[in-house]
């Protein structure tokens, strides 16, 4: 199913990135002389990337998960800058959860590409807003730019997640702050609520909500991590064919040679894990938080893994500021600790194995 | 090897006692602090409580090799938080090559003014395409007169931008390779040398490039002799705290982690009481505990003249799995605020947490600093297991410590 459409849509994006987002213009952007995310954000809106996945009454392709998977895996590999997994994440669950009026409100903004949005870094654990009367307080720490037109925020008491507020920072009431990270290539902001009147309060009481907004996280978060790692460890491969120490290059020593093949190596069995969440996300199965976060912890980890290596095959060029493993190694830490910790990740997904097999189905008819 | 504490060693400690509560803090008058740490450390050193290993005639302590005072004589520093002895490339690297290779003139001249921090060397011997293949290095330097005229680059050169003197390796003869290379002291601050430092991973710029257009070096700088170079450079440095350097600092780094992990909070209760992290940071422990003896059972060996075996080629690689062990650990612990850090410019604007991130990234080099892991392993392969030779051993940049 949409199958020539994703296709047509991974090569489109591969082209326009590898020429517009290539590694000088990533340079350039962290040493701050270029708005390459402003560029890239708008080039992505252009071109109709932002609304592929959502249906077609928002303007979009319909291709869903599919669909985000080729765009973060793109993005991913060229370690482009921008909003785009806190933006996406959000539309898709918007465009499954959300009530109609909402939809129709957000939706098309965001596929034209005029709304950014935020939400929170960690998603099914951490900070809430409390609420009182009709409005929100506290503070926590959100991806997305300053300027994020929308705000997605868990609301609840103690360590409950009781709903989910949708905010607008118009307002001295909600504001957003920049924090510097290390990643250069990303942004968090600090959201401050004080009596903030909300948008929308969505219910959450059995925490089918959360999850959803988590699935999502999780496969942009997988699928930018494997095209990044994918990327960093050819460039690394290649930058060992030519690197010449003892009247050889490097790559034709076996111990070298044994730890790339441990990098492709670890890059694709995530693959599978990956494509097996996505399937089951496009198939909305019950099993697929399970395979999203086994997906997200997965991915996450070996791109940690690979850029680390990467750095590390490089020798001392690799410590250098002007080469780009650091620029991957430093998207991959924030990647695995983005959206819930991979801890936490896996003993959600042991538990929820637990009670699949409970119900009495056998892991082998698990995703089918 | 007995590591109990005898009468003498409890008396030693009173006498240590005495002299730190005589001696530190210094009062004011003394000068900056700085000027009252320099003073400091010359009377310690008197006394025979650092510089143990470097003879009294050079401004040294002058002791015999002994682990216990020296546990006693860390532990009594700590304790009155007095200045310990410096760790710096010239006090770590170049006073050891030079009390062994050195003529009484360069002792005499450098060894003294090492010491107190006047001079502060940076290590010249990595070059663009010799790295790994140490040996293949080009910068060339040919004697004119009572002159060394030296041309070529260096790179990677930790703080060379900061320091006056470098210690390099440069070909000198026409022998092929390690064969042809000679190590020389080079005063850095003249003008045919340029410095250009290098932007880290860390956004610091530690590291430089050197180059040499002309730069001259007298004659006598040349240490242990012409085309002796590659012998020189690899002096190992066998006193009691070599050895210890990086148990010692990777000691202070758990307790920081013990300290921090206690401090967090998460879901309402202290890191700490997670048995997941519980279990690494005993990991960690087990490790350095590990580590400690075997440098305590190494040096104790050979100072009674028995063959000590492989501890010290293999140690760089146990370290640097350690390190990497408290990098994750440091991962896990920190979860959702490893994200907020910020970058900076090295070390020296963090604070807080934002240190522990600094860390993290800069425990990448220690795999590569200093002479890289694979060439480590190609190294005991050969030499300690015997194993058949590949030509990419012979030459190769062996580890010589961590303290780059
Ligand atoms: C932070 C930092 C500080 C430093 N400070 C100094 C300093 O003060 N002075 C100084 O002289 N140098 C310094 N160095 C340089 C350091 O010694 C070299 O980077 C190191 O020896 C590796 O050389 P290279 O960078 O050329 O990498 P390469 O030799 O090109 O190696 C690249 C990769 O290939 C691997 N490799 C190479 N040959 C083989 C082989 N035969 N078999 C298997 N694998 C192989 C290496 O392990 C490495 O992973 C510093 C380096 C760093 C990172």
């Amino acid at each position: 199913m949409y199958q020539e459409e994703i296709e047509a849509l991974s090569d489109s994006m591969a082209r326009v990135l590898t020429d517009e987002c290539d590694s000088l213009a990533l340079h350039a952007y962290m040493d701050g002389k270029s708005d390459l995310d402003d560029q890239v954000w708008k080039r992505a809106s252009e071109l109709g990337w932002m609304a592929a996945a959502l249906p077609e009454r928002f303007g979009g392709m319909n291709v869903g998960p599919y669909g985000l998977e080729a765009l973060h895996t793109a993005l991913g590999r060229r370690a482009a800058p921008g909003p785009f997994v806190a933006t996406l994440s959000a539309a898709q669950w918007l465009s499954e959860i959300g009530p109609e009026e909402l939809q129709a409100e957000y939706l098309p903004l965001i596929a034209s590409g005029q709304l950014k949005v935020a939400i929170p870094v960690a998603v099914g654990s951490g900070p809430m807003l409390s609420h009182t009367g009709s409005t929100l307080s506290g503070q926590l720490d959100v991806l997305g730019p300053a300027d994020a037109g929308l705000i997605i925020a868990p609301v609840g008491s103690g360590q409950t997640v009781e709903a989910w507020g949708l905010l607008k920072p118009a307002t001295a009431r909600v504001t957003l702050s920049p924090q510097e990270i290390w990643d250069p290539t990303r942004e968090i902001c600090t959201l401050n609520c004080v009596s903030a009147s909300m948008i929308a309060l969505l219910p959450d009481p059995d925490g089918n909500i959360g999850r959803r907004l988590q699935r999502h996280v999780a496969l942009a978060l997988a699928a930018d991590s494997l095209g990044a790692a994918s990327n960093i460890s050819a460039q690394t491969i290649d930058y060992l064919k030519t690197r010449v120490q003892f009247g050889r290059p490097i790559a034709s020593f076996q111990a070298i040679k044994h730890r790339t093949v441990d990098m492709i190596a670890s890059i694709a069995m995530q693959r599978h894990l990956l494509a097996q969440g996505v399937e089951s996300a496009a198939a909305d199965s019950p099993d697929a938080d399970m395979w999203a976060a086994l997906a997200k912890a997965g991915a996450t980890e070996a791109f940690a893994f690979v850029s680390g290596d990467c750095i590390q095959l490089h020798g001392g060029v690799g410590h250098t500021w002007e080469f780009d493993p650091h620029i991957y190694a430093k998207r991959a830490r924030l990647n695995e600790a983005l959206a819930a910790d991979n801890r936490a990740l896996r003993d959600f997904a042991a538990n929820a194995l637990a009670a699949i097999t409970r119900q009495g189905h056998s892991t082998t008819e698990l995703g089918i | 090897m007995n590591l109990s504490y005898s009468k003498e060693y409890d008396d030693y400690r009173e006498e240590l006692r005495a002299f730190l509560a005589a001696n530190w803090p210094l009062p004011d008058s003394l000068g900056d602090l700085r000027e009252r740490t320099a003073e400091f450390h010359r009377r310690a050193a008197k006394a025979g409580y650092i510089f143990r290993h470097i003879p009294v005639k050079y401004g040294g302590g002058e002791q015999q090799l002994d682990f216990l005072q020296s546990e006693i004589i860390k532990e009594e520093f700590r304790r009155a938080g007095a200045p310990r002895e410096p760790e710096v490339i010239g006090i770590n690297r170049v006073i050891p090559v030079l009390l062994q290779w050195g003529t009484e003139e360069q002792k005499d001249f450098f060894i003294p003014r090492t010491m107190s921090r006047e001079f502060l060397w940076s290590q010249g011997y990595s070059e663009p395409n010799a790295g790994s293949d140490l040996a293949a290095l080009r910068t060339r330097a040919e004697l004119v007169g009572d002159k060394w005229i030296i041309n070529g680059q260096k790179v990677w050169s930790s703080n060379a931008y900061k320091c006056q003197y470098m210690n390099a390796l440069v070909r000198t003869e026409s022998a092929p390779r390690h064969l042809g290379i000679s190590y020389l002291l080079i005063d850095l601050q003249q003008p045919g040398i340029e410095i250009r430092r290098i932007k880290q991973i860390t956004g610091e710029s530690e590291f430089c490039e050197v180059f040499f257009n002309n730069a001259e070096t007298p004659a006598d700088w040349v240490v242990g002799g012409r085309g002796n170079g590659w012998a020189v450079s690899r002096t190992t440095l066998r006193h009691e705290r070599s050895g210890f350097r990086s148990v010692n600092w990777l000691d202070t780094i758990l307790r920081r982690i013990v300290k921090l992990a206690r401090e967090t909070i998460r879901d309402g209760t202290p890191a700490i009481e997670e048995p997941h992290l519980r279990r690494e940071i005993a990991r960690v422990q087990a490790r350095l505990y590990a580590m400690r003896y075997s440098t305590y059972r190494d040096l104790s060996m050979e100072a009674a003249g028995e063959p000590s075996g492989d501890y010290l080629l293999t140690q760089k690689l146990y370290l640097t799995d350690t390190i990497h062990l408290v990098e994750r650990l440091t991962r896990d612990l920190l979860a959702d605020d490893y994200l907020l850090m910020s970058p900076g410019e090295g070390r020296d604007g963090l604070k807080g947490n934002a240190k522990w991130i600094y860390n993290s990234f800069h425990s990448l080099k220690i795999a590569i600093a200093g002479g890289s892991s694979n060439i480590q392993r190609n190294v005991v392969g050969e030499r300690v297991l015997g194993l058949p030779r590949d030509n990419a051993g012979v030459g190769g940049r062996e580890a010589s410590g961590m303290d780059q």
